[in-house]
């Protein structure tokens, strides 16, 4: 457990010459040491007490995705902030922990794990308010999450297999139906432009390299021209000339790919399975229900964006505006994910107590 | 406890986070090693912007190193889009400087693009109109042009070359590969805008200059020759014409000449047809022209001498056709050389069928009327025959007096030429050498006879018959006193489409000269003359004319009486240079010649033929009496300043002291009035510029 607090250090490091720029560093470095105040709240708490609070902040949370629409901060396109003078608050990261307390209470409330259609219905109708209201931001990657997370705590929850097989199925089934309705039928979607070219992008990027697939391209140049050593931090110069955008935020891999090279890309990749790896014990080891499903919920909400961020640097995955816990520039994120983090070694600590 | 899960629950898990763990690994795997060369590499490109540095087009010289086509630097001015901060004002300069559309000046400084042409090739002076405005992300870059300074001199063999240097045309195509050089360039690194970043790696690759051409083509003879077509053409009103000069001893070409022609400098203002270089790319039937391969044929194998005599009565049958002769009533008894003479059809109809269809086919090969030449210029086709299986005796009785079949002029030369040589083949070619930019010989063509197709006696019993035709036969017209000339005349129909064109014809005139020694071998052709159209009295006498200003250029001593002619009837040419004309006049009177004074003075310069010349009673030697050329007090001759800019005209006629008076912009094209002209100083020549030369 200890490695996550060393994990820290490295965090600071990438996110410094992530930008270059001594602001952005700063406030990273400030953002940390707030982050391990908040991973000692997430662990302090007793997850079952969160747990059972949740329906309240589910409803707080929800409020202040409304809020977001109506007079939040616009970046890029995208309204996803609330401007708290002092902080930028993210309503849609909170709504990840928020979501997987919120589930873990329902599936907890369950005598069986919900298997017959209802009642999985039900389950994700509550998922369906927070999307519905992200993707509005527009944030498809968050929205996506939300739906992995939800889908994770249920597996967690004891829900069989193939039930899991046969959502993923209509889920699959559900958006080739509406894809090809949109291309054929005229269908609109509600989904904007870029973000369905993006999609279709992952399928051919070098089709338009100075279109929608250029992110991508100059992101594997990024990680591909790093080789084994990297070209050593600050001298990357696809990341410095800003040939990759976003490289601090979405694109922060790429960086690291470039500047610190093939083996510390792994030894990062490995401190990531680390995490996940104990969400897991957590998960295993907890001595109730709810505990497991919280520890599964934040196990699948990790998995499931590192696997799409880092994979979308280089090129296996749509580009999705997904951050990658830890390293990416993001206030709210990164306390989010630290307190997520902390939560699951609450779970775990409730073996473990003797250990520490 | 572990209850709540499920082992094997958490095996799956495991499973998939590991799996989507390796995933990621395998990717990273690929990415950073198969894949990190090509990567790495790109990640260079990204940032760095080349600009190109043409290199300077090779020179073409003709023989005597006189400049046929050079390059010379203008500027050309780009734009990279990334760095144009204000289009919409850069625009409106560069509209108003350059007079190029506003809109189509926006849509190049925003296209998203690295580098943008805004205008090639511009006058120095407005390069630098648009230096002064300091322009952001505009640059200049050197750029050659291409500027034939001779105007259409040699026009379709020199061609003509794009916009990019490319060589499009003639030798500009042929030897584009070595006339071209290396392009080099200027790299500089930029960031993801296009700016260029300071202190960046800054990559400087020069070009390698072109390489320089040494032609066979003698600039005078190429004038000669083209004077002489030039007048011919206008004077029958004839659709056009050609002729080759070339050294029958090696295949070296020293001119080529076609009408209609143009000018390389302005070619678009001419038909693209006027571009073709018909001496090798079209084949004609060559008419009586052809006879001497024929004779050739027929002496080298032994079925006919020169001691045979032929007998014409106006007409001939071969198989069920009756083939007439052009003079109705015939020829009569003949000797071989007399058939030659009188271009006797049936006489020749009778050699070639003696030859048989086996061994004159043997002999259109030897020489070469199957094959092309092997000349060095672009487009080369050969002759049209019919093939030797379907050849009828009909078909063999028309080939021997040269119809039906169709050769190309570059052909008929090179056949002729075996003939003057001694009975050698020759390739034709236009390039005696290829020399660097620094003027070292890098390489030198191969030249000269290349392997025997006829005996020497047989050579040299077709000179002395050939020689007969210009001495007694129709050739008469080609004559040029003091020098023995052999020739033939010829006169086919044209065929136009694949069939023969009725009341059109091409008037041909082949030969070479001294007789006993050729030094030069020229072909004329004048395509459908008005009015007469024989080959004898149309092509005969441009024959003669180019024959006698060439051979006068090349200091070919006057030779002994031509083959045939009575002594008695010869006399010998006095000196006359240095004498007043009309005491010149009277000299020439007592020898029994005319003297024809030539120029404005009244003493005589030069004159033709040169002393010592022995010529037949009643030649015209012409006087020359040219005025002093040295300009005197208060004159100066004109400079040449086709080629040049407008400053450097300005000022070239400054130095002269004459004065300026320019038309258009550009580089001066013409001039008036022209080089060499003798005028008082301050005298204003008009110089004519374009901007479009060589585009």
């Amino acid at each position: 457990m200890l490695l996550l607090d060393i994990l820290s250090i490295p965090l600071i490091d990438s996110a410094t010459h992530g930008s270059g720029d001594h602001y952005y560093a700063k406030k990273q470095a400030a953002l940390v040491a707030v982050s391990l105040v908040v991973l000692f709240l997430g662990t302090a708490i007793d997850h079952r007490d969160l747990v059972e609070m949740s329906p309240w902040l589910y409803g707080l949370n929800g409020v202040l995705l409304v809020l977001v629409l109506l007079v939040g901060r616009t970046v890029g396109g995208s309204t996803r902030w609330l401007s708290l003078g002092f902080f930028d608050l993210q309503p849609s990261e909170t709504a990840k922990i928020v979501m997987i307390l919120f589930c873990a209470k329902i599936l907890g409330r369950m005598e069986e794990p919900p298997n017959g259609i209802f009642a999985l219905g039900a389950y994700y109708a509550w998922a369906v308010v927070p999307m519905l209201l992200i993707m509005r931001q527009p944030d498809l990657g968050t929205a996506m999450v939300l739906v992995a997370l939800c889908t994770g705590a249920l597996y967690f929850s004891g829900t069989s297999g193939k039930t899991i097989a046969k959502l993923a199925l209509a889920g699959v089934l559900a958006i080739a139906i509406v894809l090809c309705l949109h291309f054929y039928a005229g269908m609109p979607l509600p989904l904007e432009d870029y973000q369905l070219k993006r999609l279709l992008t992952l399928f051919n990027p070098n089709a338009d390299p100075l279109g929608t697939g250029y992110q991508v391209l100059q992101s594997k140049i990024a990680i591909g021209s790093g080789s084994v050593w990297g070209k050593g931090l600050g001298q990357g110069t696809q990341n410095r000339l800003d040939f990759i955008p976003e490289q601090h935020t979405d694109f922060i891999f790429s960086v690291v790919g470039e500047e610190l090279g093939f083996v510390r890309g792994l030894g990062v990749l490995a401190l990531y399975f680390l995490i996940c790896y104990r969400c897991l014990i957590a998960a295993v080891t907890s001595t109730d229900r709810v505990g497991t499903i919280v520890a599964g919920g934040v196990l699948s909400m990790f998995v499931f964006q590192l696997a799409v961020n880092i994979g979308m640097t280089m090129g296996i995955m749509p580009v999705t505006g997904i951050p990658l816990p830890f390293l990416s520039h993001g206030g709210t994120a990164l306390l989010t994910n630290s307190f997520a983090v902390g939560m699951v070694l609450n779970v775990g600590w409730q073996k473990h107590k003797i250990l520490f | 406890m572990g209850a709540v899960l499920a082992r094997k629950r958490v095996a799956r898990v495991l499973t998939g986070v590991a799996f989507a763990f390796v995933l990621l690994f395998a990717r990273l795997v690929y990415i950073q090693f198969v894949w990190s060369d090509t990567l790495g590499e790109e990640a260079l490109d990204m940032r760095m912007q080349d600009i190109p540095i043409q290199p300077r087009r090779g020179v073409i010289y003709d023989r005597n190193g006189h400049e046929l086509a050079f390059s010379i630097d203008v500027e050309s001015v780009y734009a990279i889009p990334a760095q144009v901060k204000d289009p919409e004002k850069t625009a409106a300069i560069l509209s108003e400087i350059l007079g190029m559309s506003y809109d189509s000046l926006m849509a190049r400084l925003t296209r998203h693009s690295s580098f943008e042409w805004i205008k090639r090739k511009i006058p120095d002076e407005v390069a630098r109109r648009i230096r002064e405005e300091k322009l952001s992300g505009i640059g200049f870059t050197q750029e050659s042009m291409r500027v034939w300074p001779k105007g259409s001199l040699l026009a379709q063999v020199l061609g003509i070359v794009g916009i990019d240097n490319d060589g499009l045309e003639g030798l500009e195509y042929q030897y584009d590969r070595q006339l071209k050089g290396v392009q080099g360039q200027f790299t500089v690194e930029v960031d993801a805008l296009g700016e260029e970043l300071p202190q960046s790696q800054k990559g400087y690759i020069p070009p390698i200059q072109g390489k320089n051409l040494i032609l066979t083509i003698d600039e005078v003879i190429q004038f000669i020759v083209e004077r002489e077509l030039d007048a011919a053409v206008e004077r029958s009103q004839a659709e056009g014409g050609l002729a080759i000069a070339m050294d029958p001893q090696t295949g070296e070409i020293l001119a080529m000449a076609m009408r209609p022609t143009y000018d390389p400098n302005q070619y678009d203002r001419y038909p693209d047809a006027n571009r073709r270089i018909i001496t090798i790319t079209d084949s004609y039937p060559p008419g009586s022209t052809f006879k001497p391969i024929t004779a050739a044929a027929a002496l080298e194998t032994g079925k006919v001498t020169v001691n045979d005599t032929f007998f014409c009565g106006g007409s001939i049958r071969v198989g069920s056709e009756v083939l007439r002769c052009h003079v109705p009533e015939g020829h009569g008894m003949q000797t071989f050389n007399e058939v030659m003479q009188n271009s006797c059809n049936v006489g020749f109809i009778e050699i070639g069928l003696r030859v048989g269809i086996e061994d004159f086919y043997k002999y259109l090969d030897l020489f070469g009327a199957t094959t092309v030449t092997g000349i060095d210029l672009p487009g080369e086709s050969s002759g049209i025959i019919v093939p030797k299986d379907l050849c009828k005796p009909i078909d063999l009785a028309v080939m021997s007096f040269g119809q039906t079949l169709q050769l190309t002029p570059v052909q008929l030369i090179a056949s002729i030429s075996a003939i003057a040589n001694g009975g050698y083949t020759v390739v034709p070619h236009v390039v005696k050498a290829v020399t660097d930019a620094d003027g070292n010989t890098v390489e030198v063509k191969q030249t000269g006879k290349v392997h025997r197709i006829i005996s020497e006696m047989t050579a040299k019993e077709l000179r002395t018959a050939l020689e007969e035709v210009v001495s007694k036969g129709t050739g008469k017209q080609a004559y040029v006193p003091g020098y023995r000339l052999a020739g033939k005349t010829g006169t086919s129909n044209k065929v136009v489409d694949g069939r023969l064109a009725e009341g059109k014809y091409l008037a041909w005139f082949i030969g070479f000269a001294p007789a006993n020694d050729p030094k030069i071998a020229l072909l004329v052709m004048i395509d459908e003359p008005k009015g007469a159209y024989y080959g004898g009295q149309i092509a005969a006498p441009v024959f003669q004319a180019i024959m006698r200003d060439v051979l006068r250029y090349l200091e070919v001593p006057p030779q002994e009486e031509p083959a045939g002619t009575d002594p008695a009837e010869l006399v010998v040419v006095p000196d006359l240079v240095g004498s007043e004309v009309t005491s010149a006049q009277v000299e020439l009177r007592k020898v029994e010649l005319v003297g024809m004074k030539e120029g404005p003075g009244m003493r005589v310069t030069r004159q033709f033929p040169v002393a010592g010349a022995k010529v037949l009673k009643g030649t015209t030697v012409i006087l020359y009496t040219e005025e002093d050329v040295t300009p005197g007090e208060g004159e100066v001759a004109v400079p040449s300043l086709i080629g040049m800019g407008l400053t450097q005209a300005r000022e070239r006629l400054m130095e002269a002291g004459l004065v300026l008076s320019a038309q258009g912009s550009g580089f001066a094209v013409n001039q008036d009035p022209p080089a060499g002209t003798i005028v008082p100083l301050g005298t204003t020549v008009k110089v004519i510029f374009r901007m479009d030369v060589g585009q």
